[in-house]
């Protein structure tokens, strides 16, 4: 009985194989004509249309998720318009970088746009993978631009994309805790910051005061970088020579370790906390201040995900020297292995151009890169509180410019956790690191 | 007396031994379970409550009917699904094939050849992930289920022939010899006589094929990009990186993941767990 | 399965027996091999012998990603010693090699022992086998999943367990200390990998003879000397494979660093599988990467060589 059960399980499973196995075969030369020929559709019909001269092409984009699904409306209102087909390879920031390797190193074809980070930007230019845009640029748009935003498009005076998402981090602090604690305005300086957090913890309204993105990856070198900034070092001076184990920056790591260790201020799963945990502990009402990205009150003041709506506000980072924080702009770009780049322009130009900016803005809360932009009506009643973040803004600071800025990244954050698990002194993990910067200079002289 | 209390202690002993273990092994399984079926509310209270008052399953409900990122969940489940079925299917196919010809046939270089197959498998992926995607690339094959299936099945049949091999090794020589006299050819007798004898080696094999191609990740993060093919391991990243508050909602997505894997070894258990020694206690 | 390397070598290699087969209609041996092998090599010479040759070649490349103008340069023997002098190579070698020592050595001895207890004749035996399936079957992803949520700092399984239970009065952040994080890791690790482990013993131990047992008895010897002289001795040959296996498998530890630490923190649980990845897809120094794929293949198969020098001394009274 189960012999026979067995061996007619067999055959079917066979009778499956040998099916799929003809129909794996047959898929493989059919393969090029069915899913592969959607790419080969590349050139455009026969006759376009006049208004419509890019009708039937295909472009391929890869880019973060798209958590509101606007870009997914637009993509839709794109091809109703010019008849070109948006087709999106979603992937998590992180594996972004990887995949556009990837692509390049193959022809760079694969995909015909991206959203370029700020910091690829050199390394992209100097291998020749993004196209330069210049022919198209309008005049009026080359005194348009913030000087942040111009430094995630413009690279050695020629431009490589339109600024798509210009965004920077913003100080946020819990002001129903705080009038709990009995302050009634946000810490200025990291000083008062100091103190206030422990009082905070003191009277029992949290566990900690606050929660950072210390986790080793970019999101640490930019909360460092707008740390140290606000205690008046500078990474790089201006001849392009390293200096960020001079006195300023070893005062700043050293209250980062302290602020851990010492105050223990700081809930110690920073340093396994990216960017989204620590929002999300902002919502959670677990913590009293953060760093965050983009416009934070859109997501703290929803009731779906929020628990403290209302009780919020924007205010500058506390600073000892100059007022400071962190920019992280993106650019909507062109890979230079595309075949369809002036396609690809017109899309890049209904994205993130000045009008498509604008809209941006006011529907998804992306931050515009332009200053006509962000000076527009429709804008300012847009976005909550958009004084307080401009106020932020106009003392964002960049993080180097060099091609190899992975690499550097990449050693620097090690350094920094050297630093705040207490491996090394503050001091030594960065005149270590400033031994490997040099190091990685003259390899990529 | 003493015999008697000595046994009893033992027993007590063995017990405990055995809720230690079977603690260790389910407690992670189940606690995703019940953290999937758990309001959030509870999930991030201090204290933790451990059980749900009634189960919510509201989790799984929007993974299977809502849109946007949930619709790509579905898809990578059932690109998965195609994946790792055809992988499976074209592995015991093409396996029992290989596995004859090395069990049974004589050729030049036979037993180099086999061990040369297996040290195939010392190869490391990350050194041909970028010639496999330029390889993909060349055949227009990037982002396709296809691509995928091939080199799950690259990766797969050498160690499906290998373990095969020994199956049929076992089948004793006269009952092929049998059929063969009686006019049989070669292929029928492949079919008709050694293949039914090996069912449980195909299971086994089968099995493995299956849980290989379904948890396979870094060719998956290499080969995909959209939705049409990107497969379960790829999308949970994601998810993991997406809904980093949602503590329930990501762990459906795990228990959803884990699923099949382990409802399939636990039906084939039997012969997956003689498949799973036989070949290793020869070696 | 190095294991394998010395197998065909002791297989009865006769030409095909003598069987009053006819030969006429019949292709030849080789011939029928040929086709039968055929799709299998035509795979795995498309996509993994030619995949191979081509990251050896670029392993003695240099691609000046960044100098386009230079074009791919041979380098000779550079990236080969550019990672044997690189200190965060060798920082993530003795990650590496740690987690592999105490990984190995832990799912080994852990999985000894359940096997040993499941073993005796007990009722709910066979579901007991069963359910070690369970951790066996998920895969790195999934298993890194779930062991975030376990070892989450602040609404962790983990932390709410000891707290209730008194044995801590604080929540830990598990993955934020060096040292910690890495055993964590490999608690993680060992979940999924011991079964395995004991599933093998348990069909070992139930293929040795009871009645060698019952003979020792009647000498006079104790279950303990039972189990030193009658039980290693005979689990040694699984050992070996077990052994062999699970070295490769843990030093090239991948999935489970991806998704629970990414490396940090500071490098603490930085494989050298994970730095690999790094340096290829994130930095694009591919060539370097492939010919550090190729040491760590290189150490591998020095280990694996090891044991089997070893063990089979071992093996032969």
């Amino acid at each position: 009985m189960k012999r026979k059960l067995v061996s007619d399980l067999l055959l079917l499973l066979f009778a499956f194989t040998l099916l799929s196995a003809c129909s794996g075969q047959g898929a493989q030369p059919a393969g090029s004509v069915g899913e592969g020929g959607d790419k080969e559709t590349e050139q455009p019909e026969a006759k376009p249309a006049d208004d419509k001269p890019f009708a039937g092409v295909v472009l391929r984009t890869i880019s973060g998720p798209d958590e509101t699904g606007y870009w997914g409306k637009l993509n839709k209102e794109f091809e109703d318009k010019t008849g070109i087909k948006i087709e999106v390879d979603t992937v998590p920031y992180g594996q972004q970088q990887q995949k556009l390797v990837n692509s390049f190193l193959s022809g760079g074809s694969t995909y015909d746009l991206f959203v370029m980070d700020v910091i690829d930007l050199p390394q992209y230019v100097e291998a020749g993978w993004v196209e330069p845009v210049d022919q198209w640029i309008q005049e009026e748009w080359k005194t348009d631009l913030l000087p942040f935003a111009q430094s995630a498009v413009v690279y050695k005076d020629k431009w490589y994309g339109l600024p798509w998402a210009s965004e920077w981090k913003s100080f946020v602090y819990n002001k129903e805790m705080l009038k709990k604690a009995g302050y009634d305005r946000p810490p200025a300086n990291w000083d008062d910051f100091i103190k206030v957090s422990k009082e905070l913890q003191d009277k029992g309204i949290v566990k900690y005061a606050s929660t950072w993105s210390w986790l080793q990856g970019e999101a640490l070198i930019c909360d460092f970088v707008a740390i140290a900034a606000s205690k008046g070092a500078v990474f790089f001076d201006d001849s392009g020579q390293p200096k960020f184990n001079d006195e300023k920056s070893v005062e700043a790591l050293q209250m980062m370790v302290d602020m851990l260790h010492k105050y223990k201020i700081v809930d110690p799963a920073s340093l396994t906390f990216s960017e989204s945990n620590v929002s999300n502990a902002m919502q959670a009402g677990d913590i009293a201040f953060e760093l965050s990205w983009g416009i934070p009150q859109v997501g703290l003041n929803d009731e779906k995900q929020s628990k403290v709506v209302g009780q919020t506000e924007v205010a500058r980072m506390p600073y000892s020297v100059k007022a400071a924080t962190i920019s992280g702009p993106m650019a909507y770009s062109i890979s230079s292995g595309s075949k369809n780049k002036e396609a690809a322009w017109e899309y890049i130009k209904f994205l993130a151009g000045p009008d498509g900016a604008k809209r941006a803005a006011v529907e998804n809360g992306v931050f515009p890169g332009w200053k006509s932009v962000i000076g527009s009506t429709e804008v300012k009643a847009a976005i909550p509180g958009l004084e307080e973040l401009l106020e932020q803004g106009e003392t964002a600071v960049n993080r180097p410019q060099v091609p190899w800025y992975h690499e550097w990244s990449s050693m620097m954050q090690v350094e920094l956790q050297n630093a705040l698990t207490q491996k090394k002194s503050p001091k030594q993990a960065l005149d270590d690191a400033m031994d490997k910067t040099l190091k990685l200079m003259k390899e990529n002289e | 007396m003493d015999k008697v209390a000595r046994k009893i202690a033992h027993a007590l002993l063995m017990y405990a031994a055995l809720v230690v273990i079977m603690f260790f092994t389910l407690a992670p399984f189940l606690w995703t379970v019940i953290s999937s079926i758990s309001p959030l509310k509870q999930l991030i209270s201090v204290p933790l409550r451990w059980f749900p008052q009634e189960p919510d399953f509201g989790n799984y409900i929007k993974i299977f009917t809502s849109g946007g990122v949930f619709e790509t969940f579905r898809t990578a489940i059932y690109n998965s699904l195609v994946v790792a079925i055809s992988v499976t299917s074209v592995c015991l196919l093409f396996g029992s094939f290989g596995a004859y010809a090395f069990a049974r046939l004589n050729f030049p270089l036979r037993d180099r050849i086999v061990v040369l197959f297996l040290f195939t498998q010392l190869i490391p992926g990350i050194a041909i992930a970028l010639p496999t995607y330029i390889i993909f690339k060349n055949l227009q094959l990037l982002d396709t289920k296809l691509a995928l299936i091939l080199i799950h099945i690259t990766f797969t049949l050498p160690f499906v022939i290998w373990v095969m091999r020994g199956f049929f090794q076992s089948i004793p020589k006269e009952l092929e010899d049998a059929s063969l006299i009686d006019g049989t050819s070669r292929f029928g007798a492949l079919f008709r006589v050694i293949l039914p004898v090996s069912t449980p080696g195909l299971f086994a094999t089968g099995v493995f094929a299956f849980l290989g191609s379904w948890n396979e990740f870094g060719m998956a993060l290499v080969l995909t990009g959209s939705p049409q093919s990107k497969t379960l391991p790829v999308a949970i990243t994601e998810f993991l990186g997406r809904f980093t508050i949602d503590f329930g909602l990501m762990n459906a997505g795990g228990v959803i993941a884990l699923l099949p894997p382990i409802l399939l070894s636990l039906f084939f258990q039997r012969y997956l767990l003689d498949g799973l020694t036989s070949g290793a206690i020869k070696g | 399965m190095p294991a394998g390397t010395h197998e065909p070598n002791a297989l009865p290699n006769a030409p095909y027996p003598q069987t009053g087969k006819p030969p006429r209609k019949m292709m030849s041996e080789a011939r029928f091999a040929f086709w039968l092998l055929l799709p299998t090599i035509v795979l795995v010479c498309g996509l993994l012998f030619y995949p191979f040759v081509y990251s050896i070649y670029l392993s003695f490349v240099d691609l000046n990603l960044t100098k386009p103008w230079k074009g791919p340069e041979f380098v000779g023997f550079k990236h080969f010693t550019d990672i044997l002098t690189n200190t965060e190579f060798w920082q993530s070698m003795k990650v590496t090699v740690y987690f592999t020592f105490v990984s190995v050595v832990s799912s080994i001895a852990v999985g000894l022992l359940v096997s040993l207890a499941l073993n005796s004749r007990f009722k709910l035996r066979g579901l007991a086998r069963s359910l070690l399936l369970v951790p066996w079957a998920i895969s790195g992803v999934i298993n890194g999943l779930i062991w975030q949520w376990i070892l989450h700092p602040n609404y962790g399984v983990l932390n709410a367990a000891l707290t209730q239970t008194g044995f801590t009065d604080r929540y830990i952040a598990w993955l934020s200390d060096p040292v910690l994080s890495l055993n964590m890791v490999i608690v993680a690790d060992l979940w999924k990998s011991f079964p395995f482990v004991a599933l093998m013993y348990l069909a070992a131990l139930q293929s040795i003879p009871k009645d060698l047992y019952e003979a020792a008895k009647v000498d006079g010897a104790n279950s303990f000397a039972g189990f030193r002289f009658i039980t290693l001795p005979l689990l040694a040959p699984i050992t070996l494979v077990l052994l062999v296996l699970r070295t490769i498998d843990s030093f090239r530890i991948f999935d489970l660093i991806y998704v629970l630490t990414k490396g940090g923190p500071a490098n603490a649980t930085q494989v050298v599988g994970y730095y690999l990845y790094k340096e290829g897809f994130q930095f694009a120094k591919f060539g370097y990467s492939a010919a550090g794929s190729y040491v760590i293949t290189f150490f591998i198969l020095v280990l694996v060589f090891i044991y089997i020098k070893k063990l089979d001394r071992h093996n032969d009274f």
